[in-house]
């Protein structure tokens, strides 16, 4: 009499109503040993979940809402950590651009060189729209640097969370 | 307690609902209610017992965290798991850039005397037995967490999910992200084990 394998009879476990299954409840009505080991997998799930450990202690959902609290509070920290050092770093810039002469003079005058660009497209073509492509252009890279700068922070933000 | 990994009951639902909407603490009902996955996860894949409760704890905070996220398409316990299995795989590899610690983890393993064991309806009233059947029993399961122990990490994840937490084989593979029929041959090898690993501390008739 040839056994079923070990894979066979656990297959069986899993699905013993298929057609594919007949031959192996065939020799398990004929084999005890073959019963018993198929026995013994079922037995399994009992001896497992018996033999598991209560899991948690009596204080831990406090412990962790504490965690959580603990975490927004560091998030709202940062936030304005984070707006606080940007409207800082805008008005030290600011400053070093307005104190500065040559700096002060540089920077006029490309504002200055980007307005007349501006407005020498629209005179040239005498389509605004170039103006436009310029103006666009702007907004697009403020946005990408406006996401660039979301993601920083995001990784920032999971890093810190992930420290604890 | 044991969940099922697919679907999310309607309770569960509106109290998702509720910590969206800001009411941080109805979070306190899904802590309850699952910190017995966060903590089989963890079990199962760190063996340093010193580390299992601030572990679980990070993965509900990091269930919390992600809530905006859950598109409820699959079970909130099987989201859980994965976001547990990610957390400890992080916590693994932050372990494995620093030696000593490995060291640490490698010698520590599962401390048995740290455990108590399972108050939970599924084991026979202590009651109801014989103090010769309650020391065997106890044996048993010692025998039990030993040979779960003994199993590789991943085999123990998958047959701590199939049979404590009741996890379909597919929802296992969405919590690890790996293919089904992988699941279901290391579900059988994993079993394999554990009933070879039994068998050579106890006949079969002790065992059935």
């Amino acid at each position: 009499m040839k056994h079923p394998t070990d894979n066979a009879i656990q297959s069986y476990l899993h699905d013993p109503g298929s057609p594919e299954r007949a031959p192996i409840m065939d020799h398990l009505k004929n084999c005890p040993d073959c019963r018993k080991q198929l026995l013994l997998y079922e037995r399994l799930k009992e001896l497992v979940v018996s033999s598991s450990f209560n899991s948690a202690p009596d204080n831990f959902e406090t412990a962790v809402m504490a965690r959580i609290r603990s975490r927004l509070q560091q998030r709202r920290v940062t936030d304005i950590v984070m707006t606080a050092t940007a409207m800082i770093g805008f008005v030290f810039i600011g400053l070093i651009i307005f104190l500065t002469p040559q700096l002060k003079h540089a920077a006029a005058e490309y504002l200055m060189d980007a307005w007349q660009y501006a407005g020498k497209l629209i005179t040239i073509t005498g389509d605004p729209s170039d103006a436009a492509v310029v103006l666009v252009f702007g907004v697009g890279l403020m946005v990408l640097f406006g996401l660039v700068d979301r993601i920083a922070i995001g990784r920032l933000r999971s890093a810190t969370s992930s420290g604890n | 307690m044991s969940i099922m990994g697919m679907g999310v009951t309607e309770q569960d639902r509106a109290i998702i609902g509720r910590i969206l909407s800001g009411e941080t603490d109805a979070f306190r009902y899904l802590v309850a209610k699952y910190k017995g996955l966060a903590f089989h996860v963890v079990r199962s894949m760190i063996a340093d017992s010193s580390e299992h409760e601030d572990l679980a704890q990070d993965i509900l905070a990091r269930v919390f965290e992600s809530l905006p996220t859950f598109r409820f398409r699959c079970g909130l316990a099987t989201w859980i798991s994965r976001i547990g299995y990610n957390t400890c795989l992080n916590q693994l590899r932050r372990v494995k850039s620093r030696p000593h610690e490995t060291m640490k983890y490698r010698a520590e393993g599962y401390r048995v005397d740290d455990i108590t064991p399972n108050s939970g309806g599924n084991s026979t009233p202590v009651e109801s037995q014989t103090p010769y059947s309650v020391i065997c029993r106890k044996e048993l399961d010692v025998a039990v967490r030993d040979s779960i122990k003994k199993l590789p990490a991943h085999y123990r994840l998958v047959v701590t999910l199939y049979y404590l937490e009741s996890f379909s084989i597919a929802d296992i593979a969405l919590s690890l992200g790996i293919p089904k029929g992988t699941i279901k041959s290391d579900l059988f090898r994993a079993r394999a084990k554990l009933k070879d690993d039994l068998l050579q501390k106890f006949t079969i008739e002790d065992l059935l």
